[in-house]
């Protein structure tokens, strides 16, 4: 990026931009320009930070070696991730690259009524129903020419299943009480935390639906599978509440490392809400471990002046929450333990079979680098296959 | 200047001679957050902004050096404090 101001117009700020655009470039110049705005919100800027795929680990190069490769394909793509992964970016992302003309529209199938959201996807004609005044156009039609993304399709009804799979066959529409059938040219993308191939045992999915969507598959790993990105994300938040709203606070090596060690059940998601939150406590200055929240900040050490003790709220359920916190804590005593399951058993006070349990539920390995005989690698017929 | 804008003001005008790559433009600033971002030809664009100040002018590659003075120009008597943005070809 160049800033200038040429000899004919000497008042003028013009900045030059290359085509093919460099989205940080761009980015650059448009921070720029919104600098200017004092209305504009600190939560727009960490969120746009956050609307990027920040990260070089292995695994966030081979999410963009990825969408690189399907973008230009009209195929159906599945994105899994646990919750606050970013899987709305990665599929805003495949929208972006894919040329398509069109509005990227998301809807939450989890947060919409089962009662209205075959009108919100497919709109409805007047009178349809009793609250229908007017026509209404639904997102499929809005997103012509276009994608969407059919967000938490795992929680979509059975009902609309079915309606979504003709769809999705046809490639046409029909609005709640109306007869027409409408074409629309959607790329299809649909992502979710839990695991389709569950509710198609418990015939709580379609198998034939999920085929449909699945016909690429991608993984947007947790956080903590990809620790090497924390410090680059962290670096990227801090610089734009650094640019744009003078909060100019710097993290110690330690906090730096609590960061990293924490295991970030809500993902990146709460990542964003820490940072925001240390932005908002202290403005300026180093933020020490100290000054971290609970549950980063080990029990017992100081917080910062009129913080009132509590946990980061994501946006996940109370059941995920729960559940990202008894990850945690089985991580920390398996890393304790060394792998020792019986050990790590002790330490948090429940039976080995209890903890054998859990682990095979989450998935947990024990620790890889374990040592010893009596470590739970192959040697333990109770543990998860993957162990 | 120096009044503080309100976000109805936040428009971005992208001036450029093709709208089929304008459109791909304007796709990649919404995408980085722009609330309104929008596409007009050089010979309109005063009429396209109405009595509004846009936040910033995009001009792209396909206009003119002459075209871009007379824009920059004009400009400058709505308001010299507005960004410019001039695109140009790699290699330009």
């Amino acid at each position: 990026m160049v800033t200038e101001a040429t000899t004919a117009h000497p008042w003028a700020k013009i900045y030059r931009l290359k085509q093919p655009l460099q989205i940080d470039e761009l980015g650059d110049v448009l921070d720029e320009i919104w600098a200017q705005h004092s209305s504009h919100r600190r939560q727009n800027r960490i969120d746009r930070a956050s609307a990027r795929l920040v990260g070089q680990s292995p695994s966030m190069q081979a999410i963009r070696r990825a969408i690189e490769k399907v973008a230009p394909s009209n195929a159906n793509v599945m994105i899994r991730g646990e919750s606050g992964t970013g899987k709305e970016v990665v599929a805003r992302e495949i929208h972006r690259q894919s040329g398509r003309r069109g509005e990227f529209v998301a809807v939450n199938c989890g947060a919409i009524p089962d009662k209205l959201l075959e009108s919100e996807l497919f709109g409805h004609e007047r009178g349809a129903f009793t609250d229908a005044a007017g026509r209404r156009i639904g997102e499929f039609e809005r997103a012509d020419g276009g994608t969407i993304l059919l967000d938490e399709i795992g929680d979509m009804p059975a009902s609309m299943q079915v309606k979504l799979l003709r769809v999705l066959q046809e490639r046409c529409i029909e609005r709640v009480g109306g007869t027409t059938p409408i074409p629309v040219d959607v790329r299809v993308l649909a992502a979710t935390h839990r695991d389709l191939h569950q509710l198609i045992d418990r015939e709580e999915f379609r198998e034939d639906l999920f085929y449909r969507l699945n016909v690429i598959p991608l993984e947007v790993p947790p956080l903590r599978d990809r620790k090497d990105d924390i410090e680059r994300l962290v670096d990227e938040f801090l610089s734009r509440l650094r640019d744009e709203h003078r909060v100019s606070i710097s993290l110690t090596a330690d906090a730096m490392r609590r960061l990293t060690d924490y295991d970030w059940p809500g993902n990146v998601r709460e990542l964003v809400n820490v940072i925001e939150r240390l932005s908002v406590l202290k403005t300026h200055g180093t933020v020490s471990a100290n000054d971290l929240p609970p549950p980063i900040r080990p029990v017992g050490e100081t917080a910062l002046p009129g913080e009132q003790p509590s946990i980061q709220l994501v946006d996940t359920s109370l059941k995920q929450h729960l559940a990202g916190i008894e990850i945690s804590l089985i991580r920390t005593a398996l890393t304790q333990s060394n792998g020792v399951v019986a050990r790590a058993a002790e330490l948090l006070r429940v039976g080995r079979t209890t903890l054998v349990e859990k682990m095979r539920r989450y998935d947990i390995p024990a620790q890889p680098e374990a040592a010893g005989e009596d470590a739970a690698t192959s040697t333990d017929p109770d543990l998860p296959s993957k162990l | 200047m120096g009044e503080t804008l309100s976000t109805a003001d936040r428009v971005i005008l992208v001036i450029d001679e093709r709208t089929d790559r304008a459109s791909a433009l304007k796709e990649m600033i919404e995408f980085m957050d722009a609330p309104e971002v929008r596409v007009t030809n050089p010979s309109e664009w005063r009429v396209s902004l109405g009595a509004q100040r846009p936040a910033a002018i995009f001009l792209t590659e396909t206009i003119s050096e002459s075209h871009a003075d007379t824009i920059v120009s004009e400009l400058g008597e709505i308001d010299p404090n507005i960004p410019i943005v001039m695109l140009s070809d790699d290699g330009d």
